[in-house]
């Protein structure tokens, strides 16, 4: 049992322990193109990392993990650089009214409730929505095979919406086969981006159904986008994180990352050897379950009614 | 007696069950009379390095001291504000309620004694004895934010201590005594906060108190040393240098498994 000192969590925790931690998220990252952070950041508080070190190496870990996953997807040519540009540009906006609007939630002392209700509503509908639409989509792919003799996949656009077409500023997203107004990625990346900086997260397990139900892309490609998108939203919560409040443990980093980027490379691989609604209705069966765990936290009785802060600085 | 109510209802509270005063008080045969022993009380190491692979460390703390009257040695670790919150019920469902900030708490506490506190008979009312043994003064809180039950915050804030293994108490093994030797072994934790510790005896002859103080330090050593003071030091070059450091790592294990 190799045990490592962190130098800013100031706590011993064992290198093995960490390296499958961050392999076991890293995979989920590769797999489903989000970033983990719901996952992550509970399980080293679990073990016993201060919460706010947690949040910001995990970061930090983050950005090396999405880089390799978009490296992996963009050899593939499943990153829609132009659809990944659009959501970043509203991600920026929308993180920083989101800090805006956290500091007024902050100051009326209903942040908690709104943050774990936020967690709750999003997380129910999204993963029920997915799990509902996966269900469907695999029963009629295989009536499809049945009936054609064919094992063709039923992925791609997971619900026509031809609302899309009507708003203004159409544009064409070539890699994802779509055309759409910029207004909806922009859109979507201000919401993302408003409920990143709220809840601390980088928003993949939303931007993900939201790019396959909302934009209509073909789900292989959203994976490739989303981790696109996070591999920047990580690596500008990494800056402000070390920056600002120095909760930046890059030895916590590094022994995540060597886990994560393995786990990562291997979600990709696994991740194309899976159908569109496999991947969704994995996907949605994760999100339900820490949807439940959720619930759970905040109904049943704490061990530990009372927590504590460091105060003062360093 | 007054003196140590607050003590008392900290560590007594999260202790349980005490033993017997003089169960090892024992005096040897032809041992020195107490008068004419003066208490001193040594630590070894006297300064704990925390590398990367620090794991927490032995200390042992050795004291002379009467062993025919009783004897406490306190560890102190480094003070600094904390802030406690409470979670509360709010329909139905668990959320931070109210919280206080103590000022100048100590960031770990240890208490080595030969017997239950409560039975000591300290009578030196001129002692500060609640800065002596590194509690909570009364005027710890913030003032904006005295709490309406401050003892309450005060064995939460032990109680929060003790479940991170930064409050040692143990009373079901009071301080043994041999020959005017007491010996101690504190197994400090690795999440123990840097910075000095102080180590205070005390003893009681008769009705008079006695206090005599050692110290040592946690340290970080090495690259955790030099990988601290760039985080706060430098923090720019730290969080630039700790982003390059990802996303070369991600970049190269892309290339490498994208090639294969």
């Amino acid at each position: 049992m190799i045990q490592i000192y962190l130098p800013i969590a100031e706590v011993s925790v064992n290198l093995f322990l960490l390296m499958a931690i961050g392999g076991g998220v890293g995979f989920l990252s590769g797999l489903f193109g989000v970033g983990g952070g719901f996952l992550m950041t509970p399980l080293l508080i679990f073990i016993g990392i201060p919460p706010a070190i947690a949040v910001g190496s995990e970061a930090n870990q983050l950005a090396a993990a999405s880089l390799s996953g978009v490296i992996a997807h963009w050899r593939g040519g499943r990153v829609d650089l132009r659809m990944g540009i659009m959501l970043l540009i509203g991600g920026l906006i929308g993180s920083t009214l989101g800090v805006s609007l956290f500091a007024w939630l902050r100051a009326t002392g209903q942040v908690d409730l709104v943050i774990k209700l936020l967690y709750v509503v999003l997380l129910s509908s999204i993963g029920t929505m997915m799990m509902v639409e996966s269900l469907r989509a695999n029963l009629k792919s295989r009536r499809q095979s049945g009936e054609n003799g064919s094992t063709a996949s039923a992925d791609n656009q997971p619900a026509k919406i031809t609302w899309r077409q009507r708003l203004p500023w159409q544009m064409a997203f070539p890699t994802s086969g779509v055309t759409i107004s910029a207004l909806l990625p922009l859109t979507l990346g201000i919401i993302i981006g408003v409920l990143a900086a709220i809840m601390g997260i980088g928003g993949g397990f939303i931007m993900v159904p939201a790019m396959i139900y909302l934009l209509g892309m073909p789900t292989a490609i959203v994976v490739g986008t989303s981790l696109f998108q996070i591999l920047f939203v990580a690596s500008n919560v990494t800056l402000q994180q070390a920056i600002r409040v120095q909760t930046v443990d890059v030895v916590l980093a590094l022994l995540l990352m060597a886990g994560s980027v393995l786990g990562a490379q291997i979600g990709v691989r696994a991740g194309t050897k899976l159908k569109g609604e496999e991947l969704r209705f994995l996907l949605a069966l994760i999100v339900l379950v820490v949807c439940g765990w959720m619930v759970f936290n905040l109904i049943s009785e704490p061990v530990e009614l009372f927590t504590m802060v460091t105060g003062g600085g360093h | 007696m007054i003196h140590l109510t607050r003590l008392s209802a900290l560590i007594l509270l999260l202790s349980g069950a005490s033993t017997g005063l003089t169960a090892n008080a024992a005096t040897s045969p032809g041992a020195e009379s107490p008068e004419t022993i003066k208490p001193a009380i040594t630590v070894t190491p006297e300064q704990v390095e925390a590398g990367l692979f620090f794991q927490g460390e032995l200390v042992v703390l050795r004291a002379t001291a009467p062993t025919s009257n009783p004897a406490i040695i306190i560890v102190s670790g480094p003070r600094q504000d904390r802030h406690i919150s409470k979670k509360t019920r709010q329909t139905g469902i668990w959320l931070n309620g109210p919280s206080a900030e103590i000022k100048n708490a100590p960031g770990y506490l240890a208490v080595f004694s030969s017997g239950p506190i409560d039975e000591f008979n300290f009578d030196d009312k001129s002692s500060d004895l609640t800065d002596l043994l590194g509690f909570l003064p009364a005027d710890s809180f913030n003032p904006e934010q005295t709490p309406t039950n401050p003892q309450q915050w005060q064995r939460a804030y032990g109680q929060l201590l003790k479940t991170r293994n930064l409050l040692i108490n143990r009373p079901d093994k009071p301080l043994a005594g041999q020959h005017n030797q007491f010996l101690a072994r504190l197994l400090l934790p690795s999440s123990a906060p840097t910075g000095q510790y102080r180590v205070t005896l005390v003893t009681q002859n008769e009705n008079r108190l006695s206090r005599t103080q050692s110290q040592f330090e946690v340290v970080k050593v090495g690259l955790v040393k030099q990988l601290e003071q760039a985080a706060f030091t430098q923090p720019v070059i730290y969080g630039v240098g700790s982003l390059l450091l990802a996303l070369l790592f991600g970049w190269l294990i892309g290339v490498v498994f994208s090639r294969r």
